[in-house]
């Protein structure tokens, strides 16, 4: 297990710096000499003259590479530049990144050496405001810089080409695959960073960082995932919406090694460029869900989803007026429905309606007692109080005499619901209260777990010692949910990555993984194979989802609780699930097989 | 790989509804246009491959079938506007509801909540600028 640095703040809350164009271009001078490295960088190209053609509108590249670590561009028939380069080989690929002294731009460069075909990565600095503005105007909206016109974040251009010889040009190219979706692979790089990275999506990777945020918190990134053969690889991706670095490496299947680069500005705003080894292993292969003969050449654009450019964080007094005057639960006693989320809800839950309940958590977690009035009504009252007070709940059965009810608590700022079950067969019960706001945002959700017991009518003695309680028996899952019927529908595949966070894959309508994001979740277990997973939607949309997922009817009833321009919801969650594999992570992070 | 089946073709080409879609008739500002050639402007414009696609309010693409079922086109006594009747099939789309986060990336990866294929005919309206026609408005109406 490698050694952990936990960090205070996980990626979606470090407030990266709003760099100038000219602060960038004064943090790239360093890269001018090219990327260090522990690797000794590829001698092979030393002396040579080499001419790239790429497709479409894609540039033209002249390079007269002087030494192993000095080149000459000539771009376009324009004035040589003279940079320092770096360059890693595998099995006659060869990846070469440099800057543009004086510039914000540079190309990484990855070259047959065997067929002549080459793929070019130009990367630019200073260019997501244009990017955005045109994508603004294109959407008829205002562009989005909330955080700032990022030119800390880097761009890339993308092109297939060819090395050109003098002969004839090839038929073929680099082409974008999916022959990487679906596994995940743990790397040890040579500077002895330990990364997880999992390719759930032809447009998206996620990625667990080990070494340098501790595993916590796994991210997600918009990628690239090219085939040059059967087993080797060209991934991309870039840190967007974080620090916006690119990270570029050749992956060999074959003897399970990467080659690769990593360009970007720290948190402190410091240029990291460098070359990186590195060794892996696979830690699974899960299943893809595109037709067979689909194989993504032709993925088209890649979208990057932005939820910190998105995201409307609201003030306290905007919020408190939402949560105190557009506050509804469930349909307001008319019932939740089938939208959204809630399209394979099971049958609400009635046969409490005239009985009591006291739930007990340990501690100082909540002890409320309950009359349930009738479907869809309850009345609840804090242990010892005199007054009762009336709420709108739902409640379903997820496993057999194993129940689940929600309802919003005191009409207060900020405010709380209570998400409850409680086991007939053994009279546990665990509560996961909800309460709108983070120390980030206001219009976030914080979940609270706690563990107890309950009574009620004809419910059994519980135990004195034992309770549910955490797990990390999901470590590794990843599940779909489909919410709505359709193919795919509302449908997303869940990735759970660690006892700690979870990640959401959307498919593309081919069935191919599409964007995702994830968040911090938290896993408890009430039975075997029956577990309660939440999650908040941290720089998202605040949301918390709490699901008690039976992994034996492959299905869940949950509830989400939400504060917005829209008003406060407590809502279902009802959705069915495939099994679409796992991965073998549980050693890389610490637990215990 | 994929599927080259009739909802692809009739995805394929859609144009967003206003989008300006026109075509220009060739006449400079001294030659009067006739009828016949308004009624060919604006076929030619229906014919268009960028135009043949359209949708309406973004919830209805479809495709004119002009090579089985002929059109009907109405030109206005002032010749500045004119109203297209055509038979098509129409491929009848139900976004995606509600704010979620799965709702929101849905949608951005194109998801809608039904689509199905309907028989019907499309009213399109068409007004003349400076010599140009171009498409107003549309309407669908079921068979």
């Amino acid at each position: 297990m490698s050694r952990r640095h936990y960090r205070p703040l996980q990626e979606h809350r470090i407030p990266y710096t709003r760099l100038s164009e000219a602060q960038v271009l004064q943090a790239l001078r360093p890269g001018a000499n090219g990327p260090w490295g522990f690797a000794r960088t590829s001698p092979v190209l030393a002396g040579q003259t080499i001419k790239l053609i790429t497709d479409g509108d894609g540039p033209r590249l002249e390079y007269r590479f002087r030494t192993d670590r000095e080149l000459e561009l000539v771009e376009r028939g324009g004035v040589p530049i003279r940079a320092g380069y770096g360059a890693l080989e595998d099995r006659g690929l060869l990846l070469v990144s440099h800057l543009i002294p004086g510039t914000a731009r540079g190309y990484c460069l990855v070259l047959d050496l065997r067929s002549g075909l080459a793929t070019v990565f130009e990367t630019t600095f200073n260019g997501y405001a244009a990017i955005e503005r045109a994508a603004a105007a294109d959407a008829g909206r205002a562009p989005q810089f909330k955080t700032g016109e990022r030119n800390r974040e880097v761009q890339r251009k993308l092109w297939f080409g060819y090395i050109d010889r003098g002969g004839a040009i090839p038929a073929t190219r680099h082409a974008f695959t999916n022959r990487l979706e679906g596994k995940g692979i743990a790397w040890k790089q040579d500077n002895d960073v330990e990364v997880l990275e999992f390719y759930l999506s032809v447009s998206y990777s996620n990625i667990l960082e080990l070494t340098r945020f501790g595993g916590e918190l796994t991210v997600c990134a918009p990628t690239d995932y090219i085939m040059v053969n059967d087993h080797q690889f060209i991934y991309s991706r870039i840190e967007c919406e974080f620090s916006g670095t690119f990270t570029l490496q050749v992956i060999d299947l074959f003897d399970m090694t990467q080659q690769g680069v990593r360009l970007g500005l720290t948190e402190k705003d410091e240029l990291e460029y460098y070359l990186y080894t590195g060794k892996g292993e696979v830690t699974g292969q899960i299943a893809s869900f595109e037709v067979f003969g689909n194989n993504s050449e032709t993925r088209g654009p890649r979208r990057v989803y932005r939820p910190l450019e998105t995201f409307e964080t609201m003030t306290d007094a905007e919020v408190k007026d939402q949560v105190l005057n557009h506050a509804h639960a469930f349909g307001d006693g008319k019932g939740s429905g089938t939208a959204g989320m809630g399209g394979y809800k099971s049958e609400k839950v009635t046969r409490f309606v005239g009985r009591k309940l006291s739930v007990r958590m340990d501690g100082d977690g909540p002890k409320i007692d309950y009359e349930f009035v009738e479907a869809g009504k309850l009345r609840w009252r804090n242990a010892g109080d005199a007054a009762w007070r009336d709420a709108w709940y739902e409640m379903y059965e997820p496993d057999d005499e194993l129940y689940f009810f929600a309802h919003l608590l005191d009409a207060e700022f900020p405010r709380s619901c209570a998400m409850v079950a409680f086991d007939m067969k053994n009279g546990l019960s665990t509560v996961v209260k909800g309460t709108t706001g983070t120390p980030f945002r206001n219009n976030e959700t914080t979940p609270h777990y706690y563990f107890g017991s309950f009574s009620t009518d004809g419910s059994p003695v519980p135990p004195t010692y034992l309770r549910h309680g955490w797990t990390d028996e999901m470590v590794g899952e990843c599940v779909t949910w489909n919410y709505q019927p359709g193919n795919p529908g509302l449908t997303s595949m869940h990735f759970y990555a660690t006892p700690s966070s979870y990640s959401w894959i959307i498919f593309q309508p081919d069935g191919s993984g599409g964007m995702q994001w994830s968040s911090p979740g938290w896993y408890s277990k009430l039975r075997d194979g029956v577990y309660i997973m939440a999650w908040v939607e941290e720089a998202c949309n605040g949301t918390l989802g709490v699901i008690c997922f039976n992994q034996r009817l492959m299905h869940d009833a949950g509830f989400g609780y939400h504060v917005g321009r829209n008003g406060l919801s407590l809502s279902v969650i009802g959705a069915r699930a495939r099994h679409a594999g796992r991965f073998d992570i549980r050693r890389y992070l610490g637990i215990k097989i | 790989m994929g599927n080259t089946s009739r909802r692809d073709f009739l995805r394929s080409g859609g144009t967003a509804l206003g989008a300006g879609v026109a075509v220009t008739t060739g006449l400079d500002a001294a030659t009067v246009p006739t009828p016949a050639e308004d009624l060919e402007s604006i076929r030619a414009l229906l014919r268009n491959p960028q135009a043949g696609l359209w949708a309406v309010g973004g919830a209805v693409t479809y495709r004119p079938r002009l090579d089985t079922q002929p059109d009907r086109i109405a030109l206005a006594p002032d010749g500045l506007s004119a109203t297209a009747v055509l038979p098509v099939e129409a491929e009848i789309v139900e976004p995606l509801q509600g704010n979620s986060t799965l709702e929101q990336m849905a949608r951005l990866e194109g998801h809608v909540a039904r689509r199905r294929i309907e028989a019907g005919q499309i009213e399109v309206d068409f007004d003349k600028n400076a010599g140009t026609w171009r498409l107003r408005s549309t309407r669908f109406l079921p068979a």
